[in-house]
């Protein structure tokens, strides 16, 4: 991260930017004054990066408890007449969705500019929905960045769209996009002092129906009106140089288009979008009209092609569409270079020409993620597996939630049953401990359970659940990138804040089984454990011990080392430590269990799990 | 179209995507359009990461496969797991020190041979360099400068005439103080110790 040169001042100057730290600097160059988010991969680098330069800047900048009130707060800055963003995951629009639809009628006074980071081919997500179809629904105007220059320049220009229009600006981007970089030249950063101001106006701010009717029709007429701009937009732009066939591509797959089409000479003009609700239909008409035969290249959704469909229809063309429902072009997974050449070669009925480079015979071990050294997360299911066994408890079901804990689905732990979206392990106990007579231990971590775990735990509580809950508490939200939460003592701008304690709250609720407990201490949280499994209701664990990574990260600082190592002369060759346990610094060699020094974080867990007691510190 | 494509290869925490934003930070001082791809999240430690460069006149950020004119592999089997990425007689630098993930000592995958995996390369390309900066870092305590060293490596072998002041005006942009001076000592080892290699 190159925070000096987000901040810059220098005009012109080219900088090397991830396309998520382009946002950023288009949030600073556009006079961005509030942004919010709960991270979530891929928009987290965002909210790293404006956390970090806020103060210097000067705006705000919030980590929310989640992607709805993230939303709000953004949402009601605008109404206040600052230019505000908000920006999260493509699942994070699900939280905000109440808001969001309601949003688009009530509109802005500030320019209001929403990112989703979508995530096709699922990286790192539970799903790969594609959040077009959602602004659409909403009703906002859509811009699709192709490469980070233009992630910096489209949150720019949603600031300028949404004052004049006076509607949310909704910006999509994907994995790919977010997590690219390229060259950004870095423009004038705009320092206007704006009123700031809340001029109340209940007929338009507050939707009850009478003046909800009134807003539904306005939201219609912005965005017809907006059509004009689409038209004229420099985001919109055609490629062409007379060739037969015509392409409408947008957003990321613009660039495997216009390279594939250059690299091998296809014969395709270019009609590339990248404001694309509403589309620029006077414009695609006049394409259509020239080509007997037009593939639409989009990722995900034909959001754009049944788009096209439909002005074909309207207009009475003749030209053939080609897309998803032509099984040319697939709605799954992300595309490539060598997807999108594969389907225009298909098209064209050309033969693919190249001998890929394979070794035949050898593969790669199985490297899948897996939770790190000293992770406080494989103790506590160590100790959950450990205290099952001892009560021959075989078929206990454990509903995981989002987080780096969802891994404990892997080997040898086998502990997530369920999940489906962040806070979900909770309501999915409450339903698994009514219809079974499994016992139920379900994992959420801090993070998440300030995000989405209250609400579901109060109506565990209320509706007489019986089922053991951890929260696994590291203080920090450590899959996304460490930002802090409300249990950690700072906040977004950096500042020292005060601290939810989880057991408070817990207890606030009325559940009177509640531990707190150092995964590090096999024995205590195994104790806990049992103790929880004997009783009757909602029993919570809280297992506290900080990030690894963080830790890790501490020490070195602090100069200390330590590592462990296996003393061959009490070493059994039992494997417990490696079948059991297996943290990824314990492995076997010629037969021996060894312990990897550089990647040994000192934990010292594998010296408890040990009956031998033959995993000792270097000295 | 004038291109040259690169991809780095690893496990989380080896410091992949450092060195691939080296890579193309030494591209913009020599005024060429570098892009670059990197996937984040799930794994912080212990899974596989990779990262693709594109130096020239392109959009994408990815290329197609069998388009690679150079790997760099921190890790020996993750080789195998990119190799289609790679044109025919393409550069192939790796360090030679392996990291045996858990589902190995698991039973549930196996770890091939490195010398058959070796031998494999070579019958692919001639420009295969194997080198274990891990081990020789390890002696001077600056294992986790392996990026560096690997930098060396590549500005040593230079196939893009990249001048040897940007690589180090690079290396000053990305660390500070103490830490300059160690990945310095890193990157030169790497120089020094590539010239020894012979296949």
């Amino acid at each position: 991260m190159k925070l000096k040169e987000i901040i810059s001042n220098e005009i012109q100057k080219r900088v090397f930017l991830l396309g998520n730290e382009a946002f950023a600097r288009g949030f600073i160059e556009g006079g961005g004054k509030l942004a919010t988010t709960y991270p979530g991969t891929p928009s987290s680098e965002i909210g790293n990066v404006l956390s970090k330069v806020a103060k210097e800047v000067g705006f705000y900048f919030e980590f929310s408890t989640n992607e709805k009130t993230a939303f709000e707060v953004a949402a009601s800055s605008s109404l206040s007449g600052l230019r505000s963003m908000t920006f999260f995951k493509h699942v994070g629009l699900n939280v905000a969705m109440d808001s969001f639809i309601t949003s688009a009628y009530i509109g802005t006074i500030g320019g209001f500019v929403i990112i989703s980071c979508d995530d096709p081919n699922m990286f790192s997500s539970q799903n790969e929905q594609d959040n077009r179809i959602l602004a659409k629904f909403a009703g906002l105007p859509i811009l699709e960045p192709r490469n980070p220059d233009e992630a910096r320049k489209m949150v720019k220009y949603g600031f300028l769209l949404s004052e004049k229009y006076g509607i949310p600006v909704f910006i999509r981007s994907t994995t790919r996009l977010s997590h690219m970089r390229g060259i950004v030249q870095l423009e004038e950063i705009e320092r206007v002092k704006r009123n700031q101001y809340f001029n109340k106006n209940p007929n338009r701010f507050v939707p009850i129906p009478a003046n909800a009717r009134v807003l539904h029709k306005n939201l219609v007429e912005k965005i017809k009106e907006i059509e004009s701009e689409s038209e004229i937009s420099d985001f919109n732009f055609i490629i062409k140089n007379g060739r037969s066939y015509g392409i409408i591509t947008s957003g990321i797959s613009s660039n495997y288009v216009i390279d594939i089409v250059i690299k091998y000479n296809l014969p395709f003009d270019i009609f590339s979008i990248g404001f694309s609700n509403p589309i620029p239909k006077d414009k695609i008409k006049n394409f259509l009209e020239s080509y007997e035969n037009i593939i639409v290249v989009e990722e995900l959704e034909p959001v754009i092609e049944n788009e096209v469909r439909v002005l074909k229809e309207k207009n009475n063309l003749k030209t053939n569409i080609f897309g998803k429902d032509d099984n040319i072009f697939s709605t799954l997974y992300e595309y490539n270079p060598d997807r999108v050449k594969n389907y225009l070669f298909k098209f064209l009925g050309k033969e693919k020409e190249r001998k890929i480079f394979k070794i035949e015979n050898i593969t790669p071990p199985l490297r899948p993620p897996v939770l790190c050294p000293g992770c406080p997360h494989r103790a506590t299911y160590y100790a959950v597996f450990k205290v099952l066994r001892k009560l021959k408890i075989k078929d206990a079901i454990f509903p995981s939630d989002i987080g780096c804990y969802t891994l404990g689905i892997g080997k040898p732990f086998d502990m997530a049953d369920t999940c489906y979206s962040m806070g979900s392990s909770i309501g999915v106990a409450c339903g698994l401990s009514k219809s079974t007579q499994q016992k139920v231990i379900a994992f959420i971590g801090d993070s998440t359970f300030f995000h989405a775990g209250i609400p579901p735990l109060i109506n565990a509580f209320y509706n007489k659940n019986d089922f053991l809950l951890f929260i696994l508490d590291n203080g920090t939200t450590a899959m996304t990138g460490h930002q802090p939460n409300p249990g950690v003592g700072f906040d977004g701008m950096g500042e020292v804040a005060p601290i939810v304690k989880i057991e408070d709250l817990v207890k606030g609720i009325g559940i009177k089984f509640v531990k707190v407990v150092d995964p590090y201490n096999l024995s205590e949280t195994m104790n806990a454990i049992e103790d929880a499994l004997k009783q009757e209701g909602v029993k919570v664990i809280i297992a506290r011990r900080e990030c690894a990574l963080i830790r890790d990260d501490r020490l070195r600082k602090e100069g200390v080392i330590i590592k462990y190592f296996i003393n061959e002369d009490k070493c059994r060759n039992c494997l417990i430590c490696v079948r059991q346990f297996s943290c990824p610094a314990i492995y076997i060699e010629n037969d021996k269990v060894k312990i990897n020094e550089v990647l040994c974080d000192g934990c010292g867990v594998c010296s408890e799990v040990c009956p031998f007691n033959a995993i000792e510190v270097i000295k | 179209m004038n291109e040259f494509n690169i991809l780095i290869v690893g496990v989380g925490g080896q410091g992949v995507l450092k060195l691939a934003e080296m890579i193309c930070e030494v591209s913009l001082l020599e005024n060429k359009n570098a892009l670059m791809s990197e996937i984040h999240g799930m794994a912080q430690r212990g899974g596989s990461v990779f990262s693709e460069v594109r130096i020239g006149d392109v959009l994408s950020p990815i290329f197609e496969d069998g388009e690679g004119d150079l790997m760099i592999s921190l890790e020996p089997s993750e080789v195998l797991r990119y190799i289609h990425k790679l044109k025919r007689n393409s550069f192939i630098l790796i360090n030679d020190s392996e990291i045996i993930p858990f589902t190995v000592s698991l039973g549930i995958s196996s770890y091939p041979k490195k010398e058959e995996i070796y031998k494999s390369l070579k019958d692919l390309t001639d420009k295969l360099y194997i080198i274990n900066g891990t081990k020789l870092l390890e002696e001077k305590s600056i294992a986790y400068t392996l990026n560096s060293f690997m930098f060396g490596v590549f500005s040593y072998l230079n196939p893009l005439n990249f001048s040897l002041d940007n690589f180090y005006k690079v290396l000053e942009d990305n660390f500070k103080g103490k830490n300059l001076e160690l990945n310095k000592i890193s990157f030169e080892f790497g120089r020094e110790k590539i010239k020894e290699f012979k296949i």
